[in-house]
């Protein structure tokens, strides 16, 4: 090769250099958007980062996640979450971890009376949102975080706010990877929501709603075993129609004579009972918490709670006009630390979560309660709520 | 042009890194090759006979010096359609046969498609492999593997051909066909550059040597002027071990056998030693003019450059 | 042309290699077994086996273009075959070129027929019903249910990244190994791919105020100037269709631009290396 040719090839060298340079400062923005697993915020081990090298990323994660499963199987649900945080970290698509993550962390981890241990909501719920964020496209995690805060916590405003955002989204066939309708209980669920919130005209126009979008449905999926869900909303919209007129002339006359009232028995150990004349199966709920109690915030996804933190959730089914129940949390000292030095003990009849027949006595928001002890009017709702202020060493 | 090759003052050293020293593989090489003859470039192993084909192939580069192929400097592209080398036990794609390995190398030189069958089918004819051409390589023998590699030096007509060790680890009857094609391929008019160190080879093809000896060429000169010696070789019977000692101290080479003597002295002392012979009741059996072997040759200039 | 001769020839000699083809069975082998994935929901599985099968492709991919890459040319050197192609007239860069050439459309071979045998595992795999089906004899339920998933473009375009990601491998091990030992080039080939794999973290680091500003631009010039291999894995969008990934083909033919011009780089120097190498 001639002289002239060596230094042409060598002078070639410096704009391809240039222009690999240049390519990779423009690839380097994107390709962010295309690569879980930011560097920048490891809280793992980086021998996760190996599996990377050799774009396993998402095998591991995979993997990861059936020994999570196995965890769970085995009852160590302590170790699934630390799981759950590397598994979404290394593929925050994988979106049944996080569903499932925030479910372990919402209901598995229970005291020896089989109640959550509530601290572990707010995770739960940071959980989601990292989730959302990173999935934002879907009606998926939507509707798992609407469907946690409907059915474990009791936050209808939140669910009803995850489940509309769910209700706009599609899913995903895992079959073709092709966008599809979302299931049809979606919407029905969000009816359902704004029932419970007591946001009852909301709730007959969503019905409304979900019988048109029901029959688009069916027609365009060809699928006729989908008429199933028309008629089921068809039969809720005119149930609730029924109801809300049979409700609307409910007086205010049923006094349910609430009271209630606290025994120590023990160390850690105390019956809770009282009176509440209404039908049986309906319940009375029962927070013991922290005087000063607040609910943990987490800017983002950690399973680090406050554990001096004590709060416990039950709820006292109504049998026959009265409630009773032994609160034994003496081998639950982890979860009840009981270390702040007063407490607040909160009974609630809270008409919105009352089912159906109870309902039928006293209106969706109360408004059959003739009750003058203890009513509290929250958000239009007439509620029964009677609190004690307790000591340390009262329930020591 | 008369010469096919001229080297001029070529040397090659070598970094060693065991050694941390400069190794001088060839050393101020000068040498012209005749076209159309066979030149025997002969040297012990590791005299640098390889490297300086490697040189003149352009496959090394010389530290310094020059050498011109043909007209051409070594490596350049135009010289390198008229050359063809056989490398010293030469490889080649295993996974090839006979046939595709040729047509392989004839697709290098540019051949067409039709020629190059017609030509390939004839080479392998010429070396005898033609019931053997769709086999693969892993399967040859080593003496087929050598004309394989003498077929694939011919593939481009050369005019000028670089033989390392053509003969090397081959049967005597091979050994016979590939001297013969040698002398073939001079009588066609070709140049062959001839390296090897199988003497009898050398002596019986090449029209030229020269002696190579660590780096530094030796001797060069047309083997007929080299060997044509003047010494006489005088056998004889009965000789007394005085005058056996005596004609000893003139002679190059002497030995005796169950009684019998073999002496090899200079012509001008043949005379004297047959009447020393004679006189003390010695018994002549014969006197033979001398011819040295290129073998003698051979030994003598490597050992002169040990000595020296 | 003649590069194109060698080429040829070294693609010959590369598939009967049967280092490379147990590799090859190796790869198709593990494809085949994440059929057996049947833990977690459907949709899981199918995560898994779309990730382990890119993964597996790439994984072995990765052992063919580097025991392709560091051999082709020392391999010819060793067993003196070079003598006999370069005393022909073959200029040296044909010859590096077109071994290269050869080994690159090994790979695409190779690449080829792992990213087959992982398409149709997949297509298996989404069909789960539609075979079960089949196993009634009821031919009329398979047809129907059958489907052709609209993720194959997708899945292709991942498998091309892998390749583009060992053609670039193999580049630099064809540059390296015109100056470098078979061994030491394996090292070298092998150290240059991490460093080039971890590019979030070079890119982080060489912007991270924490870093000390000696080791910031020792990070930038690893990031900007060792080839980039970490551009190529564009795996989580391809896995996860659903997530929107705003421009990625045009991203993906940037990272092949990027990968043709980094190729060429190491042909260039390559050859201007192996002119002046004594073989």
């Amino acid at each position: 090769m001639s002289v002239t040719a060596r230094r042409s090839l060598l002078a070639m060298l410096v704009p391809l250099l240039a222009l690999v340079v240049w390519l990779q400062v423009q690839l380097d923005p994107m390709r962010q958007r295309y690569q879980p697993g930011k560097v920048t915020n490891i809280e793992i081990g980086t021998q996760f980062v190996a599996a990377t090298l050799i774009g396993l990323k998402e095998v591991v994660a995979g993997l990861l996640w059936v020994r999570a499963d196995e965890f769970f199987h085995s009852g160590n649900y302590a170790a699934v979450i630390p799981i759950v945080r590397i598994v979404t970290w290394l593929d925050p698509h994988q979106i049944d971890v996080y569903d499932t993550g925030a479910w372990h962390l919402s209901y598995n981890f229970t005291d020896s009376q089989e109640r959550s241990d509530r601290r572990y909501i707010p995770p739960a719920q940071a959980l989601y949102r990292e989730g959302i964020a990173n999935n934002p496209d879907i009606y998926d995690l939507y509707f798992a975080q609407g469907w946690m805060n409907f059915h474990k916590v009791l936050d209808f405003k939140k669910a009803i706010e995850a489940f509309t955002e769910a209700n706009k989204r599609p899913a995903v066939d895992p079959s073709t990877g092709k966008k599809r309708m979302r299931p049809q209980f979606v919407g029905h669920t969000l009816a359902h929501a704004y029932r419970k919130d007591g946001q009852i005209d909301r709730a007959i126009e969503q019905w409304r709603q979900n019988i048109k979008d029901n029959e688009r449905y069916v027609r365009e999926s060809g699928d006729p075993g989908e008429q199933v869900m028309v008629d089921v909303a068809r039969n809720n919209l005119n149930q609730l129609l029924r109801e809300k007129e049979e409700r609307s002339r409910l007086k205010p006359v049923k006094d349910a004579k609430f009271e209630a009232q606290w025994q120590f028995l023990g160390p850690r150990k105390f019956r809770v009972f009282g009176t509440l004349d209404l039908p049986t199966g309906a319940r009375v709920r029962l927070v013991l918490r922290d005087k000063d109690f607040k609910e943990q915030e987490f800017q983002k996804f950690s399973w680090d709670i406050d554990t001096n933190q004590t709060i416990l959730i039950d709820d006292l089914y109504v049998r026959d006009g009265r409630f009773s129940r032994t609160i034994d949390i003496e081998r639950d000292v982890s979860i009840y630390p009981l270390k702040a030095e007063q407490y607040v003990m909160t009974f609630t009849f809270n008409p919105l979560t009352a089912p159906d027949f109870v309902q039928d006595v006293i209106g969706f928001k109360g408004e059959g309660l003739a009750d003058q002890k203890y009513l509290v009017v929250r958000n239009g709702v007439r509620m029964l709520e009677k609190s004690f202020l307790i000591k340390r060493n009262q329930l020591l | 042009m008369e010469n096919a090759i001229e080297i001029r003052d070529l040397t090659k050293s070598f970094h060693s890194v065991l050694t941390g020293e400069d190794v001088i593989a060839v050393d101020h090489l000068t040498l012209d090759i005749h076209r159309g003859e066979i030149f025997g470039f002969l040297g012990p192993n590791g005299a640098g006979k390889t490297t300086t084909i490697k040189m003149l192939l352009g496959l090394i580069f010389p530290t310094s010096g020059t050498a011109s192929i043909l007209g051409y400097p070594p490596g350049d592209i135009e010289v390198k359609r008229k050359i063809s080398y056989l490398p010293e036990s030469p490889y080649f794609y295993e996974h090839l046969s006979g046939y595709e390995v040729l047509d392989f190398y004839a697709t290098l030189f540019g051949i067409p498609a039709a020629e190059r069958k017609k030509k390939v089918d004839e080479l392998l004819d010429l070396v005898g492999l033609s019931d053997n051409k769709h086999k693969r390589l892993r399967h040859y023998s080593k003496g087929m593997l050598q004309r394989i590699g003498l077929a694939q030096a011919l593939i481009n007509d050369p005019d000028l051909l670089f033989l390392d060790e053509p003969t090397s680890g081959l049967d005597p009857i091979a050994h016979l066909d590939i001297r013969d094609m040698i002398l073939r391929l001079r009588d066609e008019g070709r140049t062959v550059f001839l390296s090897s160190h199988q003497l009898s080879d050398v002596e019986m093809v090449c029209d030229r040597v020269s002696i190579l000896d660590r780096g530094k060429l030796m001797r060069v000169g047309s083997l007929k002027e080299m060997l044509a010696g003047k010494s006489v070789e005088i056998r004889a019977e009965r000789v007394r071990d005085d005058i056996f000692e005596k004609v000893k101290a003139h002679s190059s080479d002497a030995f005796t056998v169950d009684g019998a003597i073999r002496v090899r002295v200079e012509q001008s002392f043949v005379n004297e030693t047959v009447q020393m012979i004679m006189q003390t009741g010695g018994e002549i059996t014969a006197v033979i003019p001398g011819k040295r072997t290129l073998e003698d040759i051979f030994i003598e200039t490597v050992r002169e450059g040990t000595v020296s | 042309m003649t590069a194109w001769v060698i080429a040829r020839n070294t693609f010959g000699e590369a598939i009967r290699k049967k280092i490379l083809n147990v590799f090859l069975i190796l790869a198709l082998g593990s494809v085949l077994i994440s059929l057996t994935f049947t833990f977690l929901e459907f949709r899981q599985q199918v995560v898994i086996l779309k990730s382990f099968g890119l993964g597996m492709v790439q994984f072995w991919g990765l052992f063919i273009a580097i025991i392709m890459g560091i051999s082709l040319i020392p391999a010819d050197i060793e067993q003196r075959t070079i003598y006999t192609i370069l005393s022909k007239p073959v200029k040296r860069y044909e010859y590096v070129l077109g071994r290269f050439l050869g080994g690159a459309i090994t790979l695409a071979v190779n690449v080829a027929l792992m990213g087959a045998a992982f398409l149709l595992v997949f297509l298996l795999k989404v069909n789960t019903r539609a075979l079960e089906s089949l196993a009634s004899l009821d031919f009329g339920p398979f047809w129907t249910s059958w489907v052709w998933s609209g993720e194959v473009p997708g899945l292709i375009g991942g498998i091309a990244m892998v390749y583009m990601k060992l053609l670039l491998l193999l580049a630099v091990a064809v540059c390296f190994s015109t100056f470098a030992t078979v061994t030491v080039n394996f090292f070298l080939s092998s150290a240059v791919f991490i460093a080039g794999s971890i590019s979030s973290v070079t890119e982080a680091m060489s912007k991270s105020p924490n870093t000390p500003i000696v080791l910031r631009w020792l990070y930038a010039a690893v990031h900007y100037v060792v080839p980039n291999f970490g551009n190529y894995d564009v795996q989580n969008p391809i896995i996860h269709p659903e997530v929107p990934a705003a421009d990625l083909s045009l991203y993906m033919w940037k990272a092949v631009f990027y990968g043709l011009a980094y190729t060429i780089i190491l042909l260039v120097v390559g050859v201007l290396v192996f002119e002046r190498k004594e073989v």
